[in-house]
């Protein structure tokens, strides 16, 4: 008789437990697809002010066309990038030719100068800041649930569930870590 | 850690309950206790004294109604408190929505946008206090969506990674929750406080009324009057009894918000220092942040004081923060500076002599304030010793430490000197270094207050009834210089009767000063009393001197004696 109440107290408390466990690791997923998306919306904000990026430049640096069209260039890779492997390699691709093209208006004070253009250097700073406050978000979450998943007691709920660790946002090739060659 | 909107959301609702439960709870506990002495104390006292005494214990009708009144209370007051609550601070702190028009502002925008980022997404307003002090804060209530102000001046002189560090600080405080409790908590109890100091003038004034003429006998008149009602009306003595429990509610709910401070306490201010180095990665910045807040003005001035939990650096200087121990722990609202930034320089691997590097750049960089705002900010001089210092804005006034409310300065444009604690933003400056006591000077001799006259131009502090007269060092050297005044015969006989026997005595007179009787009314220094002394070696007028704050008291005609004295010997 006593046998039975034990038991039942512990068949009680074992779901008691797994429920919160569960509820806890189905947070963490939601956390880490709101953390990926956050990284999209940011990323899709530094594409769209490109455009105005180049025509503010276009008025003051006519000749340097090439830089110009490489920026351009590399936006239109970066918006049909689908696969995550793309995706990174077009962005980093997209932020060295920006790059580039800050180095080559140093030369013109008169760009600098602009009001326009301190405004939107103001936003791509920004821009560039929030992508990476989104990577290190999505990665954090990313770190939180993996960490659930695999240690030891919720890892026995993860396992009945089905929930799996996930990738950071990183580079996959340890060589791309260097600075990424412009190729078309 | 809650980041995320849901969880916020979901805390604030159990946060709700609980403070909303603890309110009735606490009105209940009170009522209940206040109603079941009145019942045993006082309307027992009218039964019938043959039978036996037996305590009234309260049956569950009483305690329900009680219950009743408590929640209907407790539901008034937290409407009351917490309606609209983010409004009403911000409007009491005179801040204003964002201007995206104003790069500054832009910047800020963008900075909260980041953080919010960096936070997985929580809503935030920013608002711009516009004061040249530096600081900033965070408020949030259940409806609204929490607000994370700065000062202008912290807007303007930060770099946009220290700037971010701030907001990561008071971002960190929303995404906790304890944002919230500050908030809600501070306006809940923060009425008592108001209440309880508004009670205590009432009842101190209806029992020891302050009449010119009585003075003490009028309130021995009053109290008098009192016993004498209630010897014929019995029943006055409970209206004084009912009177005293209130004041004891009303004591013991301050007490109650004391410990909601405990509660909203040091471990938070550093939980939330440490959550924005998570946010941000840069702990140097946020180091750098509070070491430069820390040695600038911070005042944004919070007008009720249970407020200052809200900013991420007191307002007010010289309080229990700086404190270590179990006292200061319990009842300080924010941790040492020191202590905060050395944990983030351990965590930066950092040295305290960058910090110093960076605060010479930053004191070289804004140097001259009026270049950024021009019309933010007025100048004064001030006169050190003899020297004129300045012109010097509010900031820089507030860096000086030989800075005191009886300094003599003088509006930039204008040739009217006045103490400092008499120019009032000033005495406003001077009361955020937590200087209270900016009051006038009482005379030595007559124990009223002195009045400010201009003498030769000069302000000065004169007792209308004895006619003695109190100078700082500085203006004594101003008064001899102008000869306006013209002095009366018997001035200048004394004079003449001094002249002689500075003559006589040839200068060999010691001039060492005896302890007098009086102390200096500018210091209020009662461990020095003034010394009685010679004016000096040429002018043998006797004067009182303060040995710590060097205010020169003259009796009747002294001062008119020196000033004949100096004439006599420059025209000779």
């Amino acid at each position: 008789m006593v046998i039975l109440i034990v038991l039942s107290v512990a068949v009680i408390f074992f779901l008691v437990w797994a429920m919160s466990t569960y509820n806890g690791l189905v947070s963490l997923r939601e956390n880490v697809k709101n953390g990926w998306s956050q990284i999209d919306v940011q990323l899709k904000r530094r594409h769209d002010l490109i455009p105005n990026l180049v025509e503010t430049a276009k008025g003051y640096m006519g000749h340097e066309k090439d830089t110009l069209e490489r920026v351009i260039k590399a936006r239109q890779v970066a918006v049909d990038a689908t696969n995550l492997k793309d995706k990174i390699q077009a962005e980093n691709m997209l932020t060295s030719t920006l790059r580039s093209l800050m180095a080559v208006a140093e030369n013109y004070p008169n760009l600098k100068a602009d009001q326009h253009m301190i405004k939107l250097q103001e936003e791509l700073t920004s821009t560039e800041n929030r992508i990476a406050f989104a990577r290190q978000y999505y990665n954090d979450e990313v770190n939180r649930l993996n960490v659930a998943v695999q240690t030891f007691p919720d890892a026995v709920v993860a396992g009945m569930f089905g929930f799996k660790t996930v990738d950071f946002f990183q580079l996959d090739d340890a060589a791309e870590r260097n600075v990424p060659q412009v190729k078309f | 850690m809650p980041y995320s909107f849901t969880q916020i959301e979901k805390d604030k609702t159990s946060l709700l309950r609980s403070v909303f439960t603890f309110l009735v709870l606490f009105y209940f506990a009170s009522f209940l206790f206040i109603y079941w002495v009145s019942i045993n104390l006082i309307f027992l006292q009218q039964d019938d004294l043959r039978s036996a005494y037996h305590s009234h214990s309260l049956n569950i009708f009483e305690i329900l109604v009680t219950l009743l009144i408590a929640f209907a209370v407790g539901a008034l007051h937290w409407l009351f408190s917490t309606n609209a609550l983010v409004d009403k601070i911000v409007a009491l702190l005179k801040a204003r929505d964002l201007d995206s028009a104003n790069a500054d502002h832009a910047k800020f925008r963008n900075i909260l946008d980041e953080v919010s980022v960096a936070t997985g997404g929580i809503a935030v307003r920013g608002v711009v206090i516009p004061t040249m002090g530096m600081n900033a804060f965070a408020v949030a209530d259940f409806e609204s969506t929490p607000v994370i102000g700065v000062t202008q001046g912290l807007l303007m002189r930060l770099t946009r990674s220290q700037l971010e560090a701030v907001v990561a600080h008071e971002a960190a405080h929303v995404a906790q929750g304890d944002c919230l409790l500050a908030t809600v908590t501070s306006s809940l109890f923060g009425v008592f406080n108001t209440v309880l100091q508004g009670f205590g003038q009432t009842v101190s004034g209806a029992f020891l009324s302050s009449d010119s003429g009585g003075g003490r006998k009028g309130a021995h008149r009053d109290v008098g009057n009192y016993f004498q009602l209630i010897r014929f009306f019995p029943s006055a003595f409970i209206g004084i009894v009912i009177l005293i429990f209130v004041y004891f509610f009303i004591a013991f709910a301050t007490m109650v918000s004391y410990l909601f401070r405990m509660f909203i306490s040091r471990e938070r201010e550093f939980r939330a220092d440490a959550v924005a180095v998570r946010l941000t990665r840069d702990p140097l910045s946020l180091a750098e942040a509070l070491y430069i807040m820390a040695h600038r003005w911070r005042g944004a001035g919070a007008p009720w004081e249970v407020l200052d939990t809200i900013f991420i650096m007191n307002p007010v200087y010289g309080t229990l923060d700086e404190e270590e121990g179990w006292g200061a722990d319990l009842f300080a609202t924010h941790p040492p500076v020191k202590k905060r930034i050395d944990i983030l320089l351990n965590i930066a691997h950092g040295e305290e002599d960058n910090l110093k590097e960076v605060m010479k750049k930053f004191n070289e960089q804004f140097k001259d304030q009026s270049l950024l705002s021009p019309n933010l900010e007025y100048k004064w001089f001030l006169l050190n010793k003899d020297q004129w210092a300045g012109p010097l804005t509010l900031l820089e006034i507030a860096q000086l430490n030989w800075f005191t409310p009886q300094t003599t300065v003088k509006r930039f444009g204008s040739e009217i000197m006045v103490a400092a604690c008499d120019d009032k933003t000033l005495a406003d400056l001077l009361r955020t270094k937590g200087i209270t006591d900016v009051q006038k000077p009482y005379c030595p001799r007559c124990q009223r207050a002195l009045d400010q006259t201009l003498y030769e131009g000069i302000n000065i502090l004169i007792c209308v009834g004895c006619r003695g007269s109190l100078l700082n060092e500085d203006q004594i050297g101003l008064v001899l210089y102008r000869h306006n005044v013209t002095f009366a015969p018997r001035i200048v006989k004394m004079a003449k009767v001094i002249e002689t026997e500075q003559k006589l005595s040839g200068g060999a007179l010691s001039i060492w000063p005896c302890p007098s009787d009086i102390h200096c009314p500018k210091c209020r220094n009662i461990k020095l009393p003034m010394g009685r002394r010679l004016f000096n070696v040429y002018y043998h007028v006797e004067i009182d001197k303060c040995g710590s704050c060097g205010a020169v008291w003259f009796d009747r005609d002294e001062l008119e004696i020196l000033q004949c004295l100096s004439e006599s010997a420059q025209n000779a």
